[in-house]
This record gives structure tokens, C-alpha cells and sequence, in this order.
């Protein structure tokens, strides 16, 4: 048992750390969440450094390491920005299944402009109960018609990974963002709102046969691998965003005096602490141990899942308690916390916390 | 709760239910969007006797009870949290300190114009510096030409950017910690005030809170509340015990909202070709949902009678407050949890619900300071 992060990888959550103290600021970063705005120059400078895409391969831009380097970035970005964290850690969704499952052309041609900080990507996943995305074969294309919900970076991603129904069978395409008869409506949130989310309408849109992804027989595995790296994704999120609320509510219980003591001083602060810190430990070990499995080629989705799922949990207490301690500064936009507050739901509510625990409980029970 | 109200509580519930549909549910989303409070309903409260209950007859009040007020309180919560801010520290933090302990001239000039909502009033007693330690406020008042000189600075200030008037807790005494303070009436036109700035916030988006400077602010000794200096602790105490009971009601409110919105979603709602509602746990969610709303309810309205009945104690209000507050922030937390993501976009109402039931674990008291309320008088 090794539980080191290896020299490279402490150098890669060093300078993750270091690219966000210098870049992320504060003030420019509300104004651009007001505005519901995407955080183009940071986004493009952290491209040019490599820390999007890690994972992709060198020979189309990326840096060739593990997915666990993914985890790290993620964690620190969003250690020091909760918004603009979340906005970069989605910044190559999908792109994971084009690099397993893409064929040359299309990790070609769909890979590298993610990494150069050309386009975002992404999956169009979620759909309404009644109105499964369905594909006909017309010709050499396929025509894709259905409605994907909660699509996120919608707005703004060059290209979408759409799963869709076809002849009985799951299959994934390649959709570009400027195909006719795509619609995009955006749907505004609490919080994240860095991530440009909403609806997207497919009607009648023409996609070539070779813009489909992967083999046939594999296509189960892509989207079981891609649920599976998404948790992670948003379990970093998870992580980073309670790291730095507690450090921010260590912080200010530092500084902050009341009754002629800081607030540090009063055991039940301390207690709570305490617990947060130990909490985020727990869930920080079960994070990097289930994507260090994807890296030694042993992936585990109920890792996985147990990952988000408890990453949520933690997320949202931790924001709570630090919001507390806080007080009324807790509760004003003008503190940190606020929006640490309003990011944090969705790493525990997306996609439904009650879906993540029945798939759990269906492994553990067997 | 039955053996709580009588008659005219049922029928003054049904009254305030179709003023608040018919003049409230309309401006709700335009103010919260804007973060303006819609002050036209200051006067059209007031000419209902729905502005500070319990005020008498004679100063054009309704004379009702504590548990009339927690009534409207808790109608206009499920309406609108963010806007029934402004009418709970109006008729409670911003009057009751008048119409206990204020001179008759003041509540000519003061109680009788709010109770009509023509004055809208605000209460000062936080500072930068002073939250949960209350008597640690650095703001004075200096005897000075027949009058008092105020200086300070007050914050998270309920009704601060749209008030008329001001209640200020000030030391008269800065040798006497606690004890040396007085509460001074302030006028917004009184030279020396000021709105320093209004404040954005994470929910009640609705309710204009802000921070109020004092910078050599001059008032008449008239302004003071109470004939002598010192005292003023006991009068904050007053105001907040009933103010903590009030904060139950509030909650009521916008737990009956999370119940509501929470039962909607199951009624309606499929998940792979399933009703959600025959999910076990979502059953038992809504159970505990049903349950909490429940106790807080018999909690509070028992409350509310021994405020009528004059045997109140503070534990009694700090044990509403702390379990009322903390229940309903779970209860949103597992609204949202029910829902998903769906929860999580601004068209769904459950997000508003959210934020601002995070609120009530903060002011007049945090949940900290309410577990202290109660140690203190178990007597050990």
C-alpha cells in the first residue's frame, strides 16, 4: 500500500494551486457571475499551461497524465474559486470518452481544440422521461431528433457527446454546435453559474455515419465509464469547494473576536472543526483511490459513485458550517462564502442524490 | 394546535390569506429579481391592521394577540419570506421597544404612523464587531446640549435603505458593559445618518438590509427610549424573546412551502417510467417533512399562548427559535435533495425556499447563542 502522490503529481497539484492564487480574482470573478459569463482569459491562460485535458494523450496536445491529476487540478481550482473551479473542471467533459473510444480522425480533429483552449466540450446526457433522443439512418448521416436537459457548458461547448437512441440499441455521436436544426435554451441557476446550462433541441439534425463513437458492442461501457468519471469530476469539485470553505471559515474564526475570544477558542467551533476536517480526509482518500483505479486501468464505478455521493454529503455540511461561522457575513454576497454555498448543491443534487444511492445500494446488495 | 386559536384567529387567518394572494404573490418575483422591496405595501398593510398586532386600540391597532401576529407571520412567510421581513422587524423589533417602554409623545409621533404604515421602522443594534456578543457595541451617546450625540455604525440592518425612523441601541455609559445602554429613536432625515450602503444577499433578496452610519448624529433627549439612562439591555432582551417566537411562525411558513412544493414534485414526477412517490425513501422523506412542520407548529403556537398569558421565558423562545430554524433547514435540505437537479435552476421555487431558510439560524441569536438561552436557565 502506497498512499504518496507521486513527485509529479505533487508538482501538478503545486502548480494548479499557484496558477489559481495568481489568476482567480475575487472581484472580477463576481462581477463576471453576475453577468453569467464564462471565464475566457483564465480559461484559455490554463490551457496554455496544460491544465486542461491533462489526461489527453500528448500526441493531440494534452499532457498524458492520469485522470487522478484531472482530480487534483479540479480540487485546487475550486479550492480557490468555487465558480470559476467549476467552470474550468468542465471546461473538457467528454473528452475522456473520444480519448478511449474516438477513432483517430475524431480525437484528431475534436481533441486538440479542447486543449488549445479553442472550444469546450461536452455531454448531452439527460433527457426527459417521455422524450428518449432517438437516430434514423438516412443515407450516409443519421438524423438525430430529442430534447437533452441540464446540458452542461450547452451554451458555449464547440461540440456535444449525445447518446441516443437507434434501432433498440444505445449508440453516442459527435454532434458540432453549428449543425442545423440545434437549439439551445438556457436554463439559469442558483449557483455555478460560470457553467452555461440548459435545454438543448435536436430536430431532424444531420450528423455524418462517422461521427458516431466507438464499437458497437463497447457502448455500454462508454457511458457506464463516462457516469463513473463524471462522479469524479464532480466529487473533486465536492472536495475543493469544502476545502476552501473550511479554510475560509478557519480563517475568520481566527481573526473574528467575540465575547473577548476568537472564535477558535470556543470548543464547539473547535469540535466542528474538527469534524470537517477529518470528513474532508475521508472523502479526499475514497476520491483519489477511485481515480487512481481508473489509471491502473482498474476502474470501479461503485468507487466512483460512493466517491460523489459522499463528496456531496460533505460539501454541503461543510458550506453550512462555515457559513456559520460567519454569521450574518455568512449570509452577504460580498463574503466568499455565499456563492460557496450556492456552488456546492449541485456536486450533491445533479443528476439526483436518490439515483446515485439506489445504483450504490445495487452493487453493495448485489 | 386547535386548542390554540379561537374563532377569530380562524377568520383573521382567512382574511390575511386573500390579502396576501390578492396584493402580495403578484410583486413577489419582480422584487426578489430587482432586490427592491415593493414599499407601497407599507400603507396597504396598514390600512388592513395587518402592520404591528398587538398594538392597542388607541394608537389605531388591532389589540391583538401574540398568537394573531405569529398567524400573520406565518401566511405571510408561505407567501414571501424575503417581503415578510420587513413587516416582522417592523411591528416587532421596530415598535415593540415604543410601545413597552416609550413615552406617549413617542408613540404619538412614532407608533401611530407605522401602525398605518405610513413610517417604516428599522432596528440598529448589530455592528461590524458585534454580533452574538451583543454588549460588546461600540456605539455611544454623549449627553450633550440637552440632547444625545450618537456615533456608530450599524449593520445587516433590517429596512435600513427604505426606514423612516431607526431604533439605535447606544452606550450612555461606556463604563457599565451591558448595562449603560439606551435605545434612541433616530429619524432619517436627522442630520448624522446615514444609509452607508445596501447589502446583497444570499436569500430574502426581497428585503432591503443595510449599513447605517451615525457620525455625530444629534438627537433631542426626547428621542431616548425610557426616562433614565441605562437599561437598554432589558428592553433588547424584551423585544428579542418576542421577536424569537415570531422567527417559529416565520418558519412555519416557509416549512409549509417546502412540504407543498416537495408533495407537487411526488404527485407529479417520474423517474424511469415510475412514479417517484412509490419510492420508499422519498415516503419517508416527506414523513419527517410532515412531521418536523408538526412540532414546530405545536411548538410555536404554545409558545406564542404562554407570551399571551404572560408567562414566557426566554428559554421558552430560544428552544422555538434554535429547534424551529434548525429544523427547517433540513427539511429544505432534503426538498432539494428530493428533487434533484431539477431543484437547483431558478425557475423552481425550492431553491428560493432554500436560500432563505438558511437565514433564520443567524439573527437575533444565532443557533449558538439559543443553546446557550437555554443552559442558562436549567439551573445548574
Amino acid at each position: 500500500m502506497d498512499f504518496e502522490l507521486s513527485e509529479e503529481q505533487k508538482d501538478v497539484k503545486k502548480a494548479a494551486r499557484e496558477f489559481a492564487r495568481g489568476e482567480f480574482d475575487n472581484d472580477r470573478a463576481s462581477e463576471l457571475e453576475l453577468q453569467l459569463g464564462f471565464p475566457t482569459e483564465i480559461w484559455k491562460k490554463a490551457c496554455r499551461l496544460g491544465f486542461i485535458g491533462i489526461y489527453i494523450p500528448e500526441e493531440y496536445g494534452g499532457q498524458g497524465l492520469g485522470f487522478l491529476e484531472n482530480i487534483l487540478v479540479i480540487e485546487e481550482f475550486c479550492r480557490k474559486d468555487s465558480r470559476i473551479g467549476s467552470a474550468l473542471g468542465f471546461a473538457d467533459l467528454g473528452t475522456e470518452i473520444l480519448c478511449a473510444y474516438g477513432s483517430e480522425e475524431q480525437k484528431k480533429f475534436y481533441l486538440v481544440p479542447v486543449v488549445r483552449g479553442e472550444s469546450l466540450s461536452t455531454v448531452a446526457f439527460d433527457e426527459p422521461e417521455t422524450l428518449p433522443t432517438e437516430g434514423i439512418k438516412h443515407g450516409e448521416n443519421i438524423l438525430i431528433c430529442g430534447v437533452k436537459r441540464f446540458v452542461l457548458n450547452g451554451g458555449n461547448a464547440g461540440y456535444y457527446l449525445v447518446p441516443f437512441q437507434m434501432d433498440g440499441r444505445v449508440s453516442i455521436i459527435l454532434i458540432e454546435k453549428d449543425r442545423q436544426g440545434i437549439e439551445f435554451i438556457p436554463q439559469e441557476k442558483m449557483g455555478m453559474k460560470m457553467v452555461s446550462t440548459g435545454e438543448l433541441q435536436f430536430k431532424n439534425v444531420s450528423v455524418p455515419m462517422d461521427h458516431l463513437i466507438g464499437e458497437e458492442e463497447k457502448d455500454f461501457y462508454i457511458l457506464e465509464n463516462f457516469i463513473s468519471q463524471t462522479h469524479l469530476r464532480l466529487g473533486a469539485q465536492g472536495l475543493g469547494i469544502a476545502q476552501g470553505a473550511f479554510d475560509r471559515g478557519l480563517d475568520y474564526g481566527k481573526q473574528r473576536e467575540q465575547f473577548s475570544r476568537k472564535l477558535i477558542q470556543f470548543q464547539i467551533i473547535r469540535h466542528r472543526l474538527a469534524e470537517m476536517a477529518t470528513r474532508i480526509e475521508m472523502v479526499r482518500l475514497l476520491v483519489y483511490k477511485a481515480a487512481w483505479l481508473i489509471d491502473i486501468g482498474r476502474m470501479d464505478p461503485k468507487l466512483c459513485a460512493m466517491a460523489r455521493a459522499s463528496s456531496g454529503d460533505l460539501v454541503v455540511d461543510v458550506v453550512d458550517e462555515a457559513l456559520q461561522i460567519f454569521g450574518g457575513y455568512g449570509y452577504m454576497r460580498e463574503t466568499e462564502i455565499e456563492h460557496f454555498y450556492r456552488d456546492a448543491w449541485l456536486v450533491d443534487i445533479f443528476g439526483g442524490k436518490s439515483n446515485l444511492r439506489d445504483s450504490i445500494a445495487k452493487w453493495v446488495t448485489g | 394546535m386547535e386548542i390554540y386559536f379561537k374563532e377569530e384567529h380562524e377568520i383573521f387567518r382567512k382574511t390575511i390569506q386573500s390579502f396576501i394572494e390578492k396584493e402580495i404573490l403578484p410583486l413577489v418575483d419582480e422584487a426578489e429579481e430587482k432586490e427592491k422591496f415593493p414599499v407601497e405595501l407599507f400603507p396597504k398593510m396598514g390600512s388592513q391592521g395587518f402592520l404591528c398586532i398587538r398594538v392597542p386600540k388607541t394608537y389605531g391597532g388591532r389589540d391583538g394577540d401574540k398568537i394573531m401576529e405569529c398567524i400573520a407571520i406565518e401566511e405571510l412567510t408561505k407567501g414571501s419570506s424575503g417581503i415578510t421581513s420587513a413587516f416582522t422587524t417592523h411591528g416587532g423589533l421596530a415598535t415593540d421597544p415604543i410601545l413597552r417602554f416609550g413615552s406617549e409623545d413617542q408613540k404619538q409621533r412614532y407608533l401611530v404612523p407605522a401602525v398605518k404604515g405610513e413610517k417604516i421602522g428599522a432596528f440598529g443594534l448589530t455592528e461590524p464587531d458585534a454580533g452574538s456578543d451583543a454588549a460588546s457595541l461600540r456605539a455611544t451617546a454623549e449627553k450633550r446640549l440637552g440632547g444625545y450625540l450618537i456615533n456608530g455604525t450599524k449593520t445587516f440592518i433590517t429596512n435600513g435603505p427604505i426606514c423612516h425612523y431607526v431604533i439605535v441601541a447606544a452606550y450612555t455609559d461606556v463604563t457599565k458593559k451591558g448595562s449603560g445602554i439606551n435605545l434612541f429613536i433616530v429619524d432619517r432625515e436627522n442630520p448624522g445618518f446615514s444609509v452607508v450602503k445596501k447589502l446583497t444577499k444570499l436569500g430574502h433578496r426581497s428585503t432591503e438590509t443595510g449599513e447605517l452610519s451615525f457620525d455625530d448624529c444629534w438627537v433631542p433627549k426626547e428621542q431616548m427610549i425610557g426616562d433614565q439612562e441605562g437599561g437598554g439591555f432589558n428592553q433588547i432582551e424584551y423585544t428579542l424573546r418576542s421577536g424569537r417566537i415570531s422567527t417559529g411562525a416565520r418558519c412555519i411558513g416557509l416549512a409549509r412551502s417546502i412540504l407543498e412544493e416537495s408533495m407537487y414534485y411526488v404527485r407529479n414526477a417520474k423517474k424511469q417510467g415510475r412514479m417517484v412517490g412509490r419510492s420508499q425513501s422519498v415516503r419517508f422523506s416527506l414523513a419527517e417533512m410532515a412531521m418536523y412542520l408538526d412540532v414546530m407548529k405545536a411548538i410555536t403556537y404554545r409558545c406564542a399562548w404562554l407570551y399571551d398569558c404572560g408567562k414566557v421565558t426566554m428559554k421558552d423562545a430560544a428552544i422555538v427559535k434554535l429547534f424551529c430554524t434548525e429544523t427547517l433547514c433540513k427539511m429544505a435540505y432534503d426538498g432539494l435533495r428530493l428533487q434533484g437537479g431539477e431543484a437547483y435552476l431558478n425557475s423552481n421555487l425550492m431553491q428560493r425556499l432554500l436560500r432563505d431558510s438558511r437565514l433564520h439560524r443567524i439573527p437575533e441569536g444565532t443557533s449558538e447563542i439559543q443553546h446557550l438561552l437555554i443552559f442558562n436557565e436549567l439551573g445548574i
